[in-house]
């Protein structure tokens, strides 16, 4: 694999060099950038919120609604909001439902 | 004599027509020796990927999230340079309105180290959390009657809670906020399920009394447990004991921090 992709490099020997370690640096930002933050939070290290979900595209700080149905002010509880923490009715009514984290 | 110059004869005629036996096999034997190295080099390069992958979770975030989180240090410190109101007794602490992700405050622990202090950031999701210290959005504020309920790292992403398991029942948690300082006492270390959102609760027990109305200011922090796992969480409960105006100063274990 990486004697075949030697031959297929262009110039010289030390030019060759120099396309490899190019080659390599794009691949190591490629992992560091791109796949390694896409797997991360597919693993249990960055789990540490309580929720009802299983999943991490969950927005991890919704309280579920049904958790303390005795607190729920209807006035308040406007759509998209219905599994906020809203529910709590802890009188933060300037927050917004940008909770759901895309 | 006639049969060698035969055979040498017909060795020559067979010649142009291909390979001999020995030239095929010894094709055949690059063939799998080049198999096997193509093998053994994607073996090679898969350990060398999860070697970078554990360095990526080992240093390089932290170095990331420590960089994130000092930043947003110096940016909540310069907002406390702004004068607000002071709150009332059993009020929130903070302005009614935080913007997702801002940071609004700072917490000190020194259990957790004698230079312990962390951003407190509203909203806990993954990208707040590789700052600091997260509220929960919709729990209660510093200060305020009710769960003050905050999420951090325990491996990975600056680790804030790393070392959570140490809390001591008693230890102080105080929490600076643009306008007043609030001292938080541990009361309890509980180990739950991922799911337990109770521990969230304005009163935080798993079989809550209907109709009762909170009356307490309380702290909760939750983490991942085991550490490198995450099924099960560790969770701290505190409880205020003093919540006083910033311009009185800060708390004297830790006014070196300030």
């Amino acid at each position: 694999m990486y004697v075949w992709l030697w031959r297929r490099l262009p110039g010289p020997w030390i030019v060759r060099v120099l396309e490899a370690t190019a080659l390599l640096a794009a691949v190591l930002a490629l992992l560091f950038v791109v796949v390694f933050p896409w797997v991360e939070p597919r693993l249990p290290f960055t789990d540490v919120t309580v929720e009802d979900s299983t999943t991490n595209e969950q927005p991890a700080d919704s309280v579920p609604s049904g958790v303390v149905p005795q607190e729920q002010n209807p006035a308040i509880v406007e759509p998209g909001f219905s599994t906020s923490g809203e529910t709590l009715g802890l009188g933060l009514s300037g927050t917004t439902s940008k909770g759901a984290r895309a | 004599m006639t049969q060698i110059a035969a055979a040498s004869a017909s060795s020559n005629s067979y010649r142009p027509e291909g390979p001999t036996r020995q030239e095929r096999r010894a094709a055949r034997v690059e063939r799998v020796r080049v198999a096997v190295r193509s093998l053994g080099e994607g073996f090679i390069t898969m350990g060398v990927v999860l070697l970078l992958f554990c360095t990526y979770q080992l240093f390089w975030t932290n170095l990331s999230a420590d960089k994130q989180t000092n930043t947003a240090i110096n940016e909540i410190k310069q907002s406390f340079v702004i004068p607000v109101a002071p709150s009332l007794p059993g009020q929130s602490t903070v302005p009614a309105k935080i913007a997702y992700g801002q940071g609004y405050g700072l917490v000190y622990i020194p259990r957790l180290g004698s230079d312990w202090v962390k951003p407190l950031i509203e909203g806990s999701s993954l990208s707040n959390l590789k700052k600091g210290l997260t509220h929960y959005q919709g729990n209660a504020q510093p200060g305020e009657v009710g769960n003050f309920a905050v999420a951090g790292h325990r491996a990975t992403n600056g680790e804030p809670f790393r070392n959570l398991d140490r809390m001591e029942l008693g230890d102080l948690v105080y929490v600076q906020t643009p306008d007043s300082w609030v001292t938080y006492k541990v009361n309890k270390v509980v180990i739950v399920k991922p799911k337990d959102t109770w521990v969230l609760n304005p009163i935080p027990t798993k079989n809550p009394v209907p109709g009762v109305q909170p009356t307490n200011a309380l702290l909760t922090m939750t983490t991942c447990n085991p550490r490198w796992a995450s099924y099960e969480r560790l969770i701290v409960f505190g409880t205020m004991v003093d919540k006083y105006s910033k311009t009185l100063g800060a708390p004297a274990a830790i006014r070196n921090l300030v």
